[in-house]
């Protein structure tokens, strides 16, 4: 079973406030802040993961059954391991990583899925939190974000949506979308069909290969800048690997193979 | 009111198949009603064809998450040689036990009454009859020749080839084959306007072989649907699934024994599965491990409570003589309708 509390990187990690925060090197697609996964999932269930761009001070793991409150992440060298605070508890939870300097607070999410069953992250994602956030209307059920894909990011501050903002949408095969907000502080995307064929690793296919992408943005509040990310994965076109045209000619073989069973009734017997 | 009700709900058919719409709409669309997420739905071990590749589903069928336990928890748990531990197992009995509680409360009625795929295939061989087309109905012999098939599914493609892929001795591509090729997997998705699982997939050899497969059943059923009642039923393995324990279920059918049945038969025509055994069974032998629990024989016997839908200790539905003469008005028992008639209006002016 998983360990009931997250994991400190090797055991022996101070606590967060008596390090100073490392910021790691951004990627080169992108200068947002990103949490990424930092290796394979332990045996004991714990993934490491790590924080690249930001200089994050704090880091809250935030389980969607609102009842446990969030739990404060050992980071050392911008590195800290995860994994689900209740065994009982699965589905999506948050990594939150806030970092505040006199000019400036920056927050980084991102949401993980532990593969047993937890409550709907409907009520997390609507629960009030201080400050600029972005996140997904909606987190991907099954399957995750796809190229081709319509996803709309919600922009909030102090719980509320902001309208008329710009968000951008980066992703690792480098491509960079705009869009502004509506009324409701929604930004709709298109995910670009940006997977070239040799980013495509052959051994996990379509469906299982991914890429980072990363959704911003920022806004000046009485001299304070805010800076809001999230971060996930999407995944190729499933379309990439599937044929239309040997789909429409099995069915029709198909309903060819059922064609004799067809026959006009025979009106004098009924 | 009770009256406008009975009109507009005359019979157990109808009232079947209003539930059936219902259902229809709550297993492919009841995402926008009971919520999008996983936890939201009404459960993820539903006895029917509610399929899983359908984002905007109400809950999912237990075929799914069965297939994925036999590959990526106990098939592989095997091949580490760890003990089969209760994280492996208690997914497994998750499953299984959430699928038992429904079914020991609705039985095979959610074969009838609920299964999307049902519903599809009951409306294309209305349908069917409505254009005139001659209806196939099967004698015992090709019955128990195809009856077979959906233990051989259910064994083979839910839970023995799912478990060697998990061990290695299978291809991974071959780790949820009865979804590949499973025709409400195509249906309900293409009923929510998504191609993507009506396209064949070519990601590798095997994965090409079962999405060949799942078309070409998907146009079969389809096309057949029109001319054999019930044609994916025959073989579904949710019909075998839902076969095992039916004698436990609160919701099912009963026989008494009645002088006058072996001569009959009418319930046999009626019958969208055409089992035969409810003519001249009785007792626990006359609920056949492929009755769907729809009810048409019931609603077809002439005679006073010798076939009856129950729930528990109580008769919910039984034949009566005067029901069957109603009945008999509107539909055949092979489910022939009466034909519709038009009444042109007259010119004005013009004596009727």
């Amino acid at each position: 079973m998983f360990p009931a509390t997250l994991l400190a990187h090797d055991g022996h990690a101070p606590a967060a406030a008596e390090r100073p925060p490392a910021r790691g090197a951004t990627p080169a697609w992108t200068e947002q802040s990103l949490i990424l996964p930092a290796g394979r999932p332990e045996a004991n269930g714990a993934t490491p993961y790590a924080i690249k761009g930001m200089a994050a001070a704090q880091v809250h793991l935030l389980s969607p059954d609102l009842r446990q409150p969030p739990v404060e992440l050992a980071v050392s060298g911008g590195r800290w391991r995860v994994a689900a605070p209740d065994p009982k508890v699965g589905g999506y939870h948050w990594i939150v990583a806030r970092s505040e300097t006199p000019e400036e607070i920056h927050v980084a999410t991102t949401a993980l899925s532990f593969p047993f069953p937890g409550p709907s992250p409907e009520a997390r994602l609507g629960q009030y939190r201080p400050g600029l956030e972005i996140l997904p209307r909606r987190l991907p059920e099954r399957g995750g974000f796809r190229e081709g894909d319509t996803r709309s990011f919600q922009l909030r501050f102090d719980g509320l949506p902001l309208a008329g903002i710009p968000v951008a949408l980066e992703t690792e095969n480098g491509s960079r979308l705009e869009a502004v907000t509506d009324r409701s502080g929604d930004a709709a995307f298109r995910f670009p069909h940006d997977f070239s064929t040799e980013s495509i690793d052959p051994a996990l296919g379509v469906t299982r290969s991914r890429k980072a992408y990363v959704v911003s943005s920022h806004l000046e509040k009485e001299g304070l800048r805010h800076v809001a990310t999230f971060n996930q994965f999407y995944h190729p076109d499933l379309m990439r690997e599937r044929s239309l045209p040997w789909g429409a000619g099995f069915t029709l073989l198909g309903m060819a193979l059922a064609v004799p069973l067809l026959r006009r009734k025979d009106k004098k017997n009924g | 009111m009770a009256e406008t009700l009975k009109a507009l709900i005359p019979h157990l058919t109808r009232l079947r198949q209003c539930v059936q719409i219902l259902m229809l709409f709550l297993t492919v669309w009841g995402a926008n009603l009971v919520g999008y997420y996983a936890a939201d739905k009404i459960s993820t071990a539903l006895p029917a064809l509610s399929c899983a590749y359908d984002q905007q589903n109400g809950g999912y069928c237990v075929l799914v998450p069965l297939q994925h336990q036999m590959h990526h928890r106990i098939g592989e748990a095997l091949v580490k040689s760890q003990q089969i531990s209760q994280q492996v197992i208690l997914p497994t009995l998750i499953s299984l036990v959430s699928f038992a509680l429904f079914f020991f409360l609705l039985g095979k009625a959610f074969c009838g009454w609920v299964c999307p795929l049902g519903t599809v295939q009951e409306g294309l061989n209305r349908l069917g009859r409505r254009l005139g087309l001659r209806q196939n109905a099967l004698p015992p012999g090709q019955t128990a020749r195809i009856r077979p098939a959906k233990w051989f599914i259910l064994l083979g493609l839910v839970f023995l080839v799912p478990l060697l892929a998990g061990m290695g001795v299978a291809p991974h591509s071959l780790g949820n084959p009865y979804c590949d090729v499973c025709p409400s997997r195509i249906v309900t998705t293409l009923l929510t306007a998504n191609p993507d699982e009506f396209a064949v997939n070519q990601g590798d050899s095997v994965k090409f072989a079962l999405g060949a497969l799942g078309n070409t059943l998907f146009g079969f059923v389809i096309i057949a649907a029109l001319a054999l009642r019930q044609p994916f039923c025959r073989i579904c393995p949710m019909l075998a699934m839902n076969a095992l324990a039916r004698h436990v279920s609160l919701t099912r059918l009963s026989k008494v024994a009645h002088d006058k049945c072996e001569k009959c038969g009418i319930c046999h025509k009626a019958c969208p599965m055409d089992i035969h055994e409810i003519h001249r069974e009785h007792g626990r032998r006359a609920y056949h491990d492929d009755c769907t629990l729809c009810g048409r024989c019931v609603e077809y016997c002439p005679d006073d409570g010798v076939l009856s839908i129950r729930f528990g200790p109580w008769k919910v539905f039984q034949s009566r003589r005067d029901y069957y003469k109603q009945r008999i008005r509107r539909e055949s028992p092979e489910g022939d309708l009466k034909p519709l008639k038009f009444h042109p209006k007259p010119a004005p002016g013009r004596a009727e």
